[in-house]
């Protein structure tokens, strides 16, 4: 009993250091990796570009794909072109959270994305169209009462489609003659205005 | 033996006839699309409803928030999942909770509210925003002719 409870304080005390042992030494870690990454962008800044270019960390298809994922407005080439200064998927990604983009390789300059014109826009098909005429619906045709059973469901295919294509009839004419009506009393108001 | 039906056509099928109880209609009241009635074509996918379908005014409708080629843009019709512009929220889009129901609702409002900071058809923002008196001309002239008068 009292060897037992020894053992556990023992086991929780070695625990508790060495844990505090762990977390301490991933901090000093960073810190210094954190250093070296500093030191190297300087000294990168300071090098001739030409060296730069044999100074280029290998970039795999996985580091560029986990990127774009996170930052799919960037392109291909802007992302390996960091990947290959950084070397590492973490510090591309904090650079584009903390700026929100990346700089673009040499000779290639960013697309402008706002003028960008929708193919969706281009054929303009904004032109009213009779709908009488297209439905084949006589104007005088009288509008069938709401109630004309048309709101069960037909066993077939058929009466179904009747009682549809009957319902766009009663619809348009429905607003055809409240539109009339409306046209009227604007019509009669300006006339009584004048 | 019975003819197979697949997820998504049973699915139409019950939403079909729940619509025909109880359906939506028309251009909403107090708006230039008043009295209107306005022909769309609903193309549904076939994992339906896992995506949404397309909503296409025919003809094509003067509306910030439709293309000049009648395609709607709502944010109920775009795919499920986080915009990638960070603009609307990930319930606002597409799920399979959804229905055609919820779909024509969401068009009545959109008739009735544009929202022009996500438009689709520019030169209607443009007018819409500029010169409303004109805008609201236009598509009062569009449904008059539409119905024929």
């Amino acid at each position: 009993m009292e060897n037992s409870t020894l053992l556990f304080i023992a086991t929780l005390v070695v625990a508790f250091i060495f844990l505090r042992w762990f977390i301490n030494s991933e901090d000093e870690d960073l810190t210094v990796a954190g250093s070296n990454l500093q030191s190297a962008q300087r000294t990168e800044e300071t090098r001739p570009a030409q060296q730069r270019e044999q100074n280029r960390r290998p970039v795999t298809t996985d580091m560029i794909e986990v990127v774009q994922s996170l930052a799919p407005h960037l392109t291909v080439s802007q992302i390996r072109y960091d990947l290959q200064r950084t070397g590492s998927v973490q510090e591309t990604v904090d650079r584009i959270l903390s700026e929100g983009t990346l700089p673009f390789p040499a000779g290639e300059t960013p697309r402008p994305a706002i003028a960008e014109v929708d193919e969706r826009n281009t054929v303009s098909k904004i032109k009213p169209e009779n709908l009488l005429k297209r439905y084949g619906i006589d104007e005088n045709q009288e509008i069938m009462p709401e109630s004309s059973g048309s709101n069960t469901w037909a066993n077939s295919a058929d009466a179904r489609s009747k009682t549809l294509q009957e319902k766009k009839a009663e619809m348009i004419l429905r607003a055809r003659k409240r539109l009339q009506s409306q046209l009227r009393n604007e019509a009669d108001l300006s006339g009584l205005n004048r | 033996m019975p003819p197979r039906t697949s997820t998504a056509q049973r699915r139409l099928l019950k939403e079909y006839q729940q619509l025909k109880r109880d359906s939506p209609e028309e251009g909403p009241k107090d708006t230039p699309y008043e009295n209107g009635v306005f022909p769309a074509r609903l193309t549904f996918p076939n994992d339906y409803p896992l995506s949404p379908p397309k909503l296409v005014f025919e003809p094509a409708i003067l509306h910030p928030n439709i293309y000049a080629n009648g395609e709607v843009c709502i944010s109920i019709l775009h795919p499920p999942g986080d915009d990638p512009h960070q603009y609307e929220r990930a319930e606002e889009r597409w799920s399979p909770v959804q229905n055609v129901e919820k779909i024509l609702l969401s068009v009545m409002s959109m008739l009735s509210e544009p929202n022009v900071e996500s438009g689709a058809n520019i030169d209607a923002c443009k007018l819409w925003r500029d010169n409303r008196k004109g805008f609201e001309a236009q598509v009062r002239s569009d449904v008059r002719k539409s119905l024929g008068l």
